[in-house]
């Protein structure tokens, strides 16, 4: 089965940083997911290549919403920290 | 067959002639509208709520197709994956592979999927397709992906799936007929094509010699045996008690072929999740239209208020006072006209019946019993309609957002909240609520705290202690003294059990921050059916209750007020000699530094049953305790004047002062007097153990807390 062609994702590892580094508004696409909640991270489609957006932030320190794949998810900031970004100009 | 006690249940031969109906199992993400549907099809009334994780038990019902045809329907909770994470999943998961000895495997699949969130529906879906079942798929909630600009293909996506595809709105619409038609052919369906995705060549050959393995050992078709195989290959290594269930040949291959595709550097879960995501998004490119510029949703710019960094904690603390006010002040007209029904029914039949006992039993034990409980209804009804707008509008999701960073600063859960939230209306689904939260240590820590919050079953003992003793005055302009009294025993309640969750949490009960994930709904419009199906069953449920259980109690403490009797004894005399009245004298040691005296003693023991029983316990020791000559004029006074005109005779100073009142309210926050939640502990932490130390340190606490309060009120010469 062939590859679909992808945009290049976190080839130089330059800008890659944990999506919680992201401000509001903030676009970017996943390069990997690491920690305990690996799997489901990815079950809810956190997967290579996928374009995320950090909506808002709770105030003091509070969890992140983060919109992808059409749908909103909140999840707190060590939860994103385990997915690593590379932010989209 | 092999494995042991730990083997699965034997899926059914592929042949489906087995003995007893045939089983449809509703299987779809969370949220997604399942059980909205099986209430359409079964005509049954299961909870529906705008939040993931409203049904978190099994559920079936039997779906009639006419024509004899009739099939049962299961409802489950909703799954994001056939690799569960939370207790709610594992029922669902098991169900559907059929591990659970209760319940047949079902014989075909309704796929529920929100086309308004399309892929990572359609990921659950194409992990059902490999089960080897025949699946129906149900696209739901077109109303709103049209409102964001997105337009589903059913017929493309029936093309490319290979299943049959249905649209329908909140489970009904012109589709209806044909949909059943269509459910009444599927078991007999084709289960679906061959899997559309492929692992790296390695991974495919352990995992086809996994599955064989798994077709000898459990007898497992082909497609299961495949889907099996790869979900071991993909169990992460902390999850290892997933495997039990296994037989040991096959145990040791998954342990193998985890260090053979590690070296080859293949990650397996990685591999399957985006080899299934990468074939969900091809068929969503062909099967959805998308608008140019997606469209700014009603949901979006109501969350730039609700969910902002200072309004939407502001809105959230205004809306919680506006809801006790609302149950003070709107709930006071219906409550007394309930009442004078009540005192007009207890008046009619004294009049009616002889002088005696059995007209003692019948107005000062039932009537006056259940009628004073029966007088809190108007409040119930309130509370439960709040709580169904907050549920249906999808609110709860929001404020679960806001208050997860001081959850998290106690080692609870944002997803605790809802838990929490609904055992304002009492802790049995509160605690059942807990089967949504995946780290065990933050879901028995929500259990334990739960009954701490202020249940619908404590209503009545504040009305009547603050309907009695807090006058009515108002304070600072707004807020009025019996709604802020009110409001204080909720904030106690939640104070204490956030309190109880830091202080379990730093020691019990240590360990590492919870996850939290949390996906946030759309705001809906509340169906009016449903908020009032909602109201409707909860008073049915306190009417039976003020029925039944309170009834008996309230007979039986009758007669235990009224004998052994003494001849010639006054009536308040009389009370005391009685069983009741000794029961009550031998717990007054314990509770008399908190200011009660044995008659509240007699209450606090009946409350053991149901709280509430302690107004109708009041209203009948306080009938019973009546002198018959001066009743005509006693009788239509109300249960909180009584209280308030009792004297101690042997101090000669009132029994109940507004000091006593309120530290009774804060036993009755605090202390655990709930048969029906001890019991629910049980099941859920599967045993005596946390049941038993709830009752302790809970017991403990009440008596601590009141103790302070009444002692110190009196030192500051407040009683
Ligand atoms: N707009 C719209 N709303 C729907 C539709 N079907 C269901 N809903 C609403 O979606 C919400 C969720 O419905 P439920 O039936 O409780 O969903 P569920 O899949 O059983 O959810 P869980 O039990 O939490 O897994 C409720 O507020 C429903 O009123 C639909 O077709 N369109
Ligand atoms: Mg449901």
């Amino acid at each position: 089965m062939k590859k679909e062609p992808r945009p290049p994702v976190c080839a130089l590892g330059l800008t890659e940083c944990g999506l919680d580094c992201l401000g509001r508004g903030q676009k970017a696409r996943v390069c990997r997911v690491a920690g305990p909640n690996r799997q489901r991270l990815m079950e809810l489609g956190f997967t290579q290549g996928t374009e995320v957006e950090v909506a808002r932030r709770a105030a003091f320190g509070g969890p992140l919403e983060v919109r992808l794949r059409s749908y909103r998810l909140s999840l707190r900031k060590d939860e994103a920290g385990a997915i690593q970004v590379e932010a989209v100009s | 067959m092999t494995g042991g006690a730990a083997a699965p249940v034997a899926p059914d031969a592929p042949d489906r002639s087995r003995r007893g109906r045939r089983t449809l199992a509703l299987v779809g993400n969370p949220n997604s509208g399942k059980t909205t549907l099986f209430n359409a099809l079964t005509g049954l009334r299961q909870k529906v709520g705008n939040y993931p994780g409203v049904t978190v038990e099994r559920k079936e019902g039997t779906l009639s197709l006419g024509d004899g045809v009739s099939f049962g329907l299961l409802d489950l909770p909703g799954l994001y994956s056939l690799t569960p994470a939370s207790p709610d999943e594992v029922i669902a998961r098991d169900v559907l592979l059929g591990y659970r000895r209760d319940t047949p495997r079902p014989d075909a699949i309704v796929n529920v999927v929100d086309a308004s969130n399309l892929e990572r529906n359609l990921f659950l879906t194409s992990q059902l397709l490999d089960l080897g079942l025949p699946v129906l798929v149900v696209l739901t909630m077109g109303d709103t992906a049209e409102r964001r600009g997105v337009r589903v293909d059913a017929a493309s996506l029936e093309r490319t799936l290979g299943v049959p595809v249905r649209a329908l709105a909140n489970g009904r619409g012109s589709g209806m007929e044909a949909f059943r038609a269509a459910l009444a052919a599927l078991p007999d369906l084709p289960p679906p094509p061959s899997r559309r995705w492929r692992l790296p060549e390695i991974a495919e050959q352990e995992a086809e010699e996994l599955s064989g393995l798994l077709q000898r050992h459990h007898d497992l078709a082909p497609a299961p045996a495949f889907a099996e195989a790869v979900a071991l290959l993909a169990t992460p290594e902390n999850r290892s008690q997933d495997l039990q269930r296994w037989a040991a040949p096959i145990r040791a291959h998954v342990a193998r072929d985890r260090e053979v595709l590690h070296g080859a550097g293949i990650d397996v879960p990685m591999a399957v999740t985006e080899a299934r995501y990468a074939d969900v998004e091809r068929i969503v490119r062909g099967a959805v239209q998308r608008a140019e510029t997606p469209p700014v949703t009603v949901s979006d710019r109501l969350d730039r208020v609700f969910l902002h960094r200072f309004w939407g904690y502001a809105i959230f603390l205004g809306l919680m006072y506006v809801i006790f006010q609302a149950m003070f002040s709107w709930a006071s007209y219906p409550a007394d006209l309930i009442s004078a029904g009540v005192d007009w029914l207890g008046g009619t039949v004294a009049r009616a019946l002889p002088d005696g006992d059995l007209e003692d039993l019948i107005v000062n034990g039932a009537i006056a019993g259940v009628g004073n409980t029966v007088v809190f209804l108007p409040q119930i009804l309130l509370l439960f309609l709040f709580i169904a707008l907050l549920e249906d509008t999808g609110y709860l999701a929001r404020a679960a957002f806001l208050m997860d960073r001081l959850m998290s600063r106690v080692g609870l859960h944002g997803k605790s909240f809802i838990p929490l939230l609904s055992s304002y209306a009492c802790a049995i689904p509160g605690i059942m609520a807990t089967r949504t939260i995946e780290s065990p240590r933050a879901r028995l820590l929500t259990i334990l705290v739960a009954p701490l919050m202020s249940c619908s079953a404590r209503l009545p003992v504040y009305a009547l202690m603050i309907g009695a003793f807090i006058p009515d005055v108002r304070v600072l302009g707004v807020f009025t003294l019996p709604a802020l009294t009110l409001l204080s025993m909720y904030v106690l309640g939640t104070v204490a059990a956030f309190g109880m969750a830091a202080l379990f949490n730093r020691t019990l009960l240590k360990g590492e921050a919870p996850t939290f994930l949390l996906e946030m709904p759309p705001y809906r419009r509340p169906s009016f059916r449903t908020v009032l199906l909602q109201m409707g069953e909860r008073a049915w449920l306190f009417l039976r209750r003020a029925g039944t259980v309170i009834l008996s109690i309230t007979i039986v403490l009758w007669f235990l007020a009224s004998y052994p009797k003494a001849p010639g004894a006054s009536s308040s005399e009389q009370v005391r000699q009685s069983f009741a009245g000794r029961l009550g004298r031998a717990i007054e040691p314990v509770i008399a530094p908190l200011g009660f005296d044995w008659k509240m003693g007699i209450g606090l023991i009946s409350s053991f049953a149901a709280r509430e029983v302690f107004v109708s316990a009041m209203g009948t020791i306080y009938n019973v305790d009546e002198d018959s000559a001066e009743d005509e004029e006693k009788l239509t006074l109300s249960l909180g004047e009584k209280l308030r005109a009792d004297v101690n005779p042997q101090t000669g100073r009132s029994t109940f002062t507004p000091l006593v009142a309120v530290a009774l309210m804060v036993f009755y926050v605090l202390a655990m007097q709930c048969m029906s939640t001890v019991a629910v502990v049980k099941r859920e932490t599967n045993g005596w153990k946390w049941p038993l130390f709830q009752i302790a340190y809970m017991t403990a606490l009440a008596w601590v807390v009141t103790f302070i309060v009444y002692q110190g009120g009196r030192a500051l010469g407040l009683g």
